[in-house]
């Protein structure tokens, strides 16, 4: 008679051998971990598994982010607006035209209007005759 | 090198200092029951190997979390049942049943040698664990091989106590029916 566990000890003792390998790697393992780690055994894995993995998803959402601005900036972008604005330049007859017209304007709102005449009043001598004073 | 086995005398504290000899004696003291759990679980040789290991590579990289030395076992045996589980969803083997049983008063009878198999059963018994639902034999194993406590076996597998009580009740009545068949015949 046995118990289940002593069945089932019994029936897995073979392993025991492979396990023992198992552990001596592990202790193989637990070794190096405690030796320092030298710097230039830290290439792009080690970066990666340290550095980059844990904060993925916020690399993930600011590259997102900045990805967002730049479509935004490309639509309205000034220089866009210039290439626009110098595609088509007007002919310098037509340019020449609507400065000498835009400085004719000018000269006319810095100038007086034509005053008309002021009519002056009769000399008093014309007015009273020569009977006024007695 | 230090040669205790009784978990009280675990040299638990000096394995949280990095002791290798330290881990030497843990892992001898703990390398076949943690096969024999895990192989009956995912049937397979190489990947209980592999589990057993890695269980003990993790064990060294959070054994600062671990508050009460007397509790390593149980705190061993519940990072090799997460790694069961973690294997079975990358192979989409995922055989263990997920509603929860109704509880059940405790069985009677909760020592973990119980159950006494003759001999000439000794194969239908193995049969028999190997057909269980995975949770019952989960709790079926973690009682008798290791006579975890239903407290302990619940914080192991991360389910109620009660549902423990019910898979071990199951597992145990499914075994006794076994063993009274063979005994009649």
């Amino acid at each position: 008679m046995k118990t289940l566990k002593e069945l089932l000890l019994e029936r897995h003792r073979s392993a025991e051998p492979k396990l023992d390998v198992a552990r001596g790697e592990f202790l193989a393992w637990l070794g190096g971990l405690r030796s320092p780690v030298r710097p230039e055994r830290r290439g792009f894995e080690w970066v990666w598994r340290e550095c980059l993995l844990p904060v993925r998803w916020h690399l993930a959402g600011m590259g997102a982010v900045w990805l967002v601005i730049l479509l935004l900036n490309a639509d309205t972008s000034p220089g866009q607006a210039a290439h626009v604005a110098t595609a088509n330049p007007p002919p310098p007859q037509q340019l020449l035209t609507a400065l000498r017209q835009y400085h004719r304007e000018i000269l006319e709102l810095t100038q007086p209007p034509p005053v008309a005449p002021i009519p002056l009043p009769p000399r008093r001598s014309q007015v009273l005759p020569s009977t006024a004073i007695a | 090198m230090l040669a205790v086995t009784e978990p009280a005398k675990l040299p638990v504290h000096e394995a949280k200092a990095g002791d290798p000899a330290a881990w030497d004696v843990l892992f001898r003291r703990y390398q076949l029951p943690l096969y024999v759990y895990v192989f009956e679980l995912v049937r397979n040789e190489q990947a209980s190997l592999d589990l057993v290991q890695e269980a003990f590579i993790a064990a060294t990289r959070h054994i600062e979390s671990l508050r009460d030395d007397s509790e390593f076992g149980s705190w061993l045996f519940g990072i090799a049942h997460q790694k069961c589980l973690q294997l079975w969803r990358s192979k989409r083997r995922v055989e263990v049943p997920l509603e929860e049983l109704p509880d059940l008063p405790a069985d009677t009878d909760d020592a973990p040698d119980d159950i006494l198999i003759h001999h000439e059963a000794e194969e239908q018994v193995l049969a028999l664990l190997e057909r269980l639902p995975v949770d019952q034999r989960s709790a079926l194993l973690l009682h008798s091989v290791e006579g975890f406590s239903l407290q302990e076996i619940a914080e192991i597998t991360g389910v109620p106590v009660g549902t423990v009580k019910s898979r071990l009740h199951n597992a145990k009545r499914a075994m006794r029916r076994l063993l009274e068949r063979h005994e009649d015949t």
